[in-house]
């Protein structure tokens, strides 16, 4: 059964400055300015279904949304909405400081939707559930505010709603909170309720909803499985970024400022890709490939490279020497053009900025010369590895390791 | 429209009650004399005015602070309502960008709590009269002049609040316009002063004729002319009708305009 469906949606908003004057209205029409917030969307949703909607801030999540609960109209198009509907675009609406909780659940309630009667079967269960003890009798100005958020959650989650609208409602309240806010709506879940929400939680988005709707300057860019959605809108999120701040390659044409020592003049240092072809983007999938090209000054002399990392912060990640390398390193090494690989392997970085100095050093590792900020590397997040997880992930580096779990008993 | 006005009101009726009653908790909650300041204001304005009146300007009425008081507290209800039902979607502009219920509930729930504390007031001011005045037959129609007034009130606040939301200086009209409105009423004076050539304009002002009502209600004495009173009851269903239009086209849109 569809529940919701939303047609040709569009919403348009007027925007001038301040509100205008009656008085003028009536001589002076108001001119202003019109921003679509929402174009050409549709939308189905089927009866059960727990669907998240994610975007940018000011990409028109919120105001679908509120096409949905019924606060606003949509200029163009049509939305049928079969069942009820209770919208949480905010926890404890219309709070009254100066009203007790218990008076507070009245009146709360009532704005939600329920009827005194409905409310008062629902008491007892509302003031457990919000768990704040003898404050339920104590004004509402008294709370601190995770027993506020608590007590319109309490309410709200008893509505007994079809449909439930929910918009950032998970990102207030201690964990302990957030996990009873989890809880209920698995239990919504259970019972067969469709659940529309919005969030820029990512990893709850992928984790508790089936598909996802991603909407991007009001239109929708990509309706489909959760997880995939949110993947290609990690993507497009990285991708967001100046690449202009990126060094990809550095080339010393003139000579004069190469970095150098005695035996050797770095000519060129550059990104490539397994093909050897140069690269612009990079992402924590991708293996890549530091080459550096160096004249031998000449016959017969020396010569080994250090490449080494840096984050963002300026803290070193790691250095490799290529000292392991079988074809030239530790033997002479005629006049002439060459060309050093350093592959990285995909999934070892994480995203973020890296800076990468080079340091070029002779026999017996004396004679050297350390170049800072070779290049500047842009690591975007990759996410297919990322398995069912969405967040964040700390630290410089995103390995991929082996994890393995067996039964002791 | 009307018909869905009528209904969505039912439906809500609970949150109009609640609404009503937070309005009454949290005007008197903290004031230390409560509800008793509703009656009191009345009562303070009536005895300054009763001063200059009775001493200074020396209106020719018998029992000139019943006359006033008969007058001054269905005013009272009527400018208060006025000013703050005007002014209840903006001052409620969280929960109508918020929540969705039907928002004629935030003015109509003001014009209820203060009409509430209007029939304590004219509850308190009986004893009053039954010492000083007598008490007749045409009380039975006080309830009508109750309910005529609040339905004249609640068509104008639809209508004022309803271009409140959009326009910032209709607030500052209506509060000129009840201080104007408060002396073309026979409030202070009684309808025999008004000069006879003006008074079928004057009894164009519908408040004259509910005023008029009250009076003849409480205290006896002239009934309230024909006139008065047909201008009064026509103009007042006008008036709530299109109150009713104008801010169920209007409303859809509240939301964005707030």
């Amino acid at each position: 059964m569809i529940m919701v469906q939303a047609k040709n949606l569009g919403k348009k908003y007027s925007v001038s400055r301040g509100r205008p004057l009656f008085l003028k209205s009536i001589f002076k029409p108001q001119v202003c300015d019109e921003i679509w917030a929402l174009k050409d969307v549709n939308l189905e949703i089927n009866a059960g279904e727990i669907i998240g909607i994610i975007g940018k801030n000011g990409s028109g999540k919120s105001t679908l949304l509120k096409i949905l609960a019924g606060i606003t109209k949509p200029t163009l198009g049509t939305v049928a909405i079969n069942g009820r509907v209770a919208s949480l675009i905010e926890l404890g609406a219309g709070f009254q400081a100066d009203l007790t909780g218990r008076e507070n659940i009245y009146l709360n309630g009532t704005i939600l939707g329920l009827t005194k009667r409905e409310i008062s079967r629902r008491i007892g269960h509302i003031i457990r559930f919000a768990d704040i003890g003898n404050f339920i009798d104590v004004p509402v100005k008294k709370y601190s505010s995770g027993m506020t958020v608590r007590l319109g959650f309490s309410v709200a989650s008893h509505l007994d709603p079809e449909i439930l609208l929910l918009d950032e409602v998970l990102a207030v309240g201690d964990a302990a909170f957030q996990k009873k806010c989890l809880d209920k709506i698995a239990e919504f879940k259970k019972s067969g309720k469709t659940i529309i929400f919005v969030s820029h939680d990512l990893n709850q988005v992928a984790n508790i909803c089936e598909r996802a709707v991603w909407i991007e300057d009001g239109k929708i860019k990509k309706n489909g499985s959760s997880r995939e959605v949110v993947n290609s809108y990690l993507g497009s999120v990285s991708e967001g970024f100046e690449t202009e701040l990126t060094i990809m390659s550095k080339d010393w044409a003139n000579g004069s400022t190469e970095p150098q020592n005695q035996s050797a003049s770095v000519k060129k240092v550059s990104v490539k890709n397994l093909e050897g072809k140069p690269v612009n983007k990079l992402s924590t999938n991708d293996s890549f490939n530091i080459e550096i090209e160096f004249e031998t000054k000449e016959e017969n002399v020396f010569c080994g490279m250090t490449v080494i990392f840096y984050d963002n912060g300026g803290n070193c990640v790691f250095g490799t020497i290529g000292n392991h390398e079988s074809n030239w390193y530790g033997k002479p090494m005629p006049k002439g053009r060459y060309v050093s690989v350093c592959r990285i392997p995909a999934n070892f970085f994480n995203d973020g900025w890296f800076d990468v100095s080079l340091n070029l050093f002779g026999r017996h590792f004396i004679d050297s010369c350390m170049t800072h900020k070779v290049l500047r590397l842009r690591i975007l997040d990759g996410s297919e590895v990322r398995g069912d997880y969405y967040g964040r992930y700390d630290g410089t580096v995103r390995p991929l390791f082996d994890w393995s779990t067996r039964r002791k008993s | 429209m009307i018909i869905v006005f009528f209904k969505q009101l039912y439906e809500r009726r609970d949150l109009l009650l609640a609404l009503t009653t937070k309005e009454l908790k949290t005007r008197y909650k903290s004031a230390f004399l409560g509800f008793l300041w509703a009656f009191l204001n009345p009562l303070l304005q009536m005895a300054v005015l009763s001063v200059v009146f009775m001493l200074i300007v020396r209106i020719p009425v018998q029992n000139y602070s019943l006359f006033l008081f008969c007058g001054l507290l269905p005013w009272t209800f009527f400018s208060q309502s006025l000013i703050s039902g005007t002014g209840s979607l903006t001052a409620n502009r969280d929960l109508i960008k918020k929540a969705a219920f039907p928002r004629e509930i935030l003015p109509l729930s003001v014009i209820l709590s203060n009409a509430i504390n209007l029939i304590l007031s004219l509850a308190l001011l009986l004893p009053a009269i039954l010492i000083f005045a007598n008490i007749s037959w045409p009380l039975i129609l006080l309830p009508f002049a109750i309910l005529l007034h609040i339905i004249f009130t609640a068509g104008l606040v639809l209508i004022a609040s309803s271009l409140d939301i959009y326009y910032r200086d209709v607030s500052f009209i209506i509060q000129a316009l009840t201080m104007a409105w408060f002396y073309l009423t026979p409030i202070i004076y009684p309808l025999s002063m008004v000069p006879q050539r003006f008074v079928d304009l004057y009894a164009a002002n519908p408040m004259v004729g509910i005023i008029s009502l009250y009076r003849f209600a409480l205290l006896g004495g002239d009934a309230p002319t024909f006139f008065a009173l047909a201008a009064s009851m026509i103009l007042t269903a006008i008036l709530f009708i299109f109150g009713i239009i104008i801010f169920k086209k209007r409303e859809p849109f509240f939301a964005d305009w707030i």
